[in-house]
């Protein structure tokens, strides 16, 4: 630390203190001159998965996150199928597609109601931190709501279940296909949830439309250039007409015109990405290799990379099912056309991408080959090399293995969806600080609303570093350049 | 009859941070087959352990927590210090206590009575199959002394109650 700066640090008070923390440095005069927001890792993953068979990774890649385990299921079977050069049947891929989908609702939803959005956006951002949980939100909108959220939530699980053999950890994908196909009356069952998973979404959209953009202090909030704003590059996954996929298609990457940068297949990633290292983190960040790395700086010449629901609509020319299809029109409308740069409106957009997906498990259950009982291609022999990409909830997810002749692991590459987003987050941290924290003036609705700029990204470092997951309670240590606590903020455990 | 879970949480590749796991698979063992009792082991947390532990009316968890203390030590805690536990909490997802409360509040059939046990670990940041020896040698132990307070037979000594964190 140079002479004269203070240090703001904000980190999790949990018993594994120190894996993730915000630390804002202060100039003499109290205002910001600095952001940084370290990950410690875990380690090893690599080394412990050279040598087995690479049929394993659908499996074990599920163990590196409790949060996203569908996400790491799905591209590793994928890129499983690449190290054995097979293609899955129709039902096979579409079994799996299902499956994903139900996750992405899972996954979205909970963050929505309980996490991200209506606690910021139904409670209020500068409410009581008690009150910024999901009770508030109960509070707010109706104990109706929350039994809905816990009814919907659960017919995602359900779905997950039915297909994946267990909800958390699947054990569904294997070479080829996935590992038993859809009895006729788990078809009905899902596709009876699909359609109150598509009800549900529609009243996500209309909260989202009653309390955010019909509230002028909100919409000046989250259309605030000065905290919440980035001018980025995205990155996304889309089908053959450049419409938002989650399953598979090729990365489109726009530039913060909204102008195509450039495309590319899963197994070309590398001339694309490169990830970059700073000494003061574990965790690498991803950006356009073309581009070029300028530091944690946002526009054109910077090779920051913003990925997750933003990003996947700005890259994609629209949405795959009618009604997500207009949601998607409305919301460019509302924000003044593509790109949108506002990140408060990834809230926004994972909305729109909920309803995409609960539509999809309704076209996906009413699709006649889905009960095909052909679900497995066998694998003949083996390629060796495999790369595969998905959309992850919070970002792009790429899956790389290098096995031996006899199928053994030799080289295993992930990059994560939240690493994508690490650049954008950091970017998001410092401007939020810098615009918030002025003269020493540091509260707890200004330290939420610090959070709420890399929240909207919706983050889970369990996998982007490797490393295990604690509750997010927040604190923040004002610091005089002599080592002595100045002030410190403390928020509650949820 | 009362439906009792023993839940072990933890990653079972995650060298210690298997403890949990490891110690509900030794009770399954001494316990063996027995109406109204049933064990899990899961790597889940907040909203995700409402599904695994729905419809029972007794649930006794056991989960890693790393203390200053020697590693092997048994702990047992309170709803309320459950974000000194590993899996009890989530960066991603609600906290176990928040997402009881939900589930509650929701009228869901969630169990009356609860345990949670943590037990004290090293080495919870590298990919491995094998946790550290005293932890490993913890097992058999720590396993007994569970059974011993949750199936009637009280003994009080052989847990610590939370008070050297």
């Amino acid at each position: 630390m140079l002479k004269g700066e203070r240090v703001i640090e904000i980190k999790p008070v949990t018993r594994l203190e120190g894996h993730a923390k915000i630390e804002i440095f202060l100039d003499d005069r109290g205002n910001v001159e600095d952001a940084y927001f370290q990950i410690v890792e875990l380690r090893g993953f690599e080394e412990f998965c050279k040598g087995r068979p690479v049929e394993e990774m659908p499996r074990l890649t599920t163990r590196l996150c409790g949060v996203c385990p569908w996400a790491h299921h799905i591209a590793s079977s994928k890129a499983v199928d690449d190290v054995f050069d097979v293609e899955p049947p129709p039902a096979g891929k579409k079994l799996r597609e299902l499956g994903y989908c139900a996750h992405f609702l899972e996954s979205h939803l909970e963050h929505i109601y309980a996490l991200g959005f209506a606690p910021d956006f139904l409670v209020g951002p500068k409410s009581a931190a008690k009150k910024r949980n999901i009770f508030g939100v109960i509070e707010k909108v109706g104990a109706k709501i929350g039994k809905e959220v816990i009814k919907n939530r659960a017919y995602a699980v359900k779905i997950e279940e039915m297909l994946g053999g267990k909800s958390t950890h699947p054990v569904y994908g294997v070479p080829g296909g996935v590992s038993h196909s859809l009895k006729e009356e788990d078809r009905k069952d899902i596709l009876s949830m699909g359609e109150a998973l598509v009800e549900f979404c529609l009243f996500t959209l209309k909260v989202v439309d009653d309390y955010v953009l019909k509230n002028r202090e909100y919409l000046d909030l989250i259309l605030d250039k000065d905290m919440y704003y980035h001018e980025t590059y995205y990155i996304g996954l889309v089908d053959e007409r450049n419409r938002v996929n989650f399953y598979e298609g090729e990365h489109r990457v726009v530039d913060p015109g909204g102008r195509e940068f450039t495309r590319f297949k899963a197994k070309d990633y590398l001339k694309h990405i490169r990830e970059h290292v700073e000494p003061w983190t574990y965790l690498k960040f991803p950006y356009l290799k073309n581009v070029g790395w300028k530091g944690i700086v946002e526009g054109p010449d910077s090779g920051i990379v913003r990925a997750a629901p933003l990003a996947r609509l700005n890259v994609a020319d629209g949405m795959a099912t009618p009604r997500a299809q207009e949601a998607y029109e409305k919301f460019f409308d509302a924000l003044g056309g593509k790109p949108v740069h506002y990140t408060l409106t990834f809230h926004w957009a994972r909305a729109v991408e909920a309803l995409y997906a609960a539509e999809r498990i309704v076209e996906l259950a009413k699709d006649p080959e889905i009960t095909d009982v052909k679900v497995r291609e066998i694998p003949t022999g083996i390629k060796g090399e495999g790369v595969a990409a998905i959309a992850a909830p919070r970002g792009s997810l790429i899956h790389h293995y290098v096995a031996d002749k006899n199928g053994l692991i030799e080289k295993v590459n992930l990059i994560v969806a939240t690493a994508f987003n690490y650049g954008g987050m950091c970017l998001s941290i410092k401007k939020a600080a810098k615009a918030l924290i002025k003269e020493f003036n540091v509260d707890e609705g200004i330290l939420n609303m610090v959070e709420m700029a890399f929240r909207a990204y919706d983050p889970c470092f369990s996998c982007a570093t490797h490393f295990l997951p604690g509750q997010m309670p927040m604190e923040i240590d004002i610091i005089t350049c002599g080592g002595k606590l100045y002030k410190r903020l403390q928020r509650g455990t949820p | 009859m009362k439906k009792t879970l023993f839940l072990g949480l933890g990653n079972p590749i995650l060298s210690d941070d298997a403890v949990g796991i490891r110690v509900v698979q030794e009770i399954e063992k001494m316990l063996g087959d027995r109406d109204g009792i049933c064990f899990a082991r899961e790597s889940v947390d907040g909203l995700r352990l409402l599904d695994v532990i729905r419809g029972y009316d007794r649930l006794i968890i056991v989960d890693a927590i790393r203390t200053r203390d020697r590693p092997g030590s048994l702990y047992e805690l309170s709803i309320g210090e459950l974000e000194k536990t590993i899996h009890l909490t989530c960066v991603h997802s609600i906290n176990f206590a928040t997402a009881l409360r939900m589930a509650k509040e929701a009228g869901e059939k969630i169990p009356e009575e609860m345990s949670i046990y943590g037990v004290g670990v090293r080495s919870v940041r590298e990919f491995k199959e094998r946790m550290s020896p005293e932890v490993e040698r913890s097992v058999p132990g720590i396993a007994r002394r569970v059974v011993k307070k949750e199936m009637g037979e009280r003994d009080d000594r052989c847990v610590k109650t939370r008070s050297k964190f």
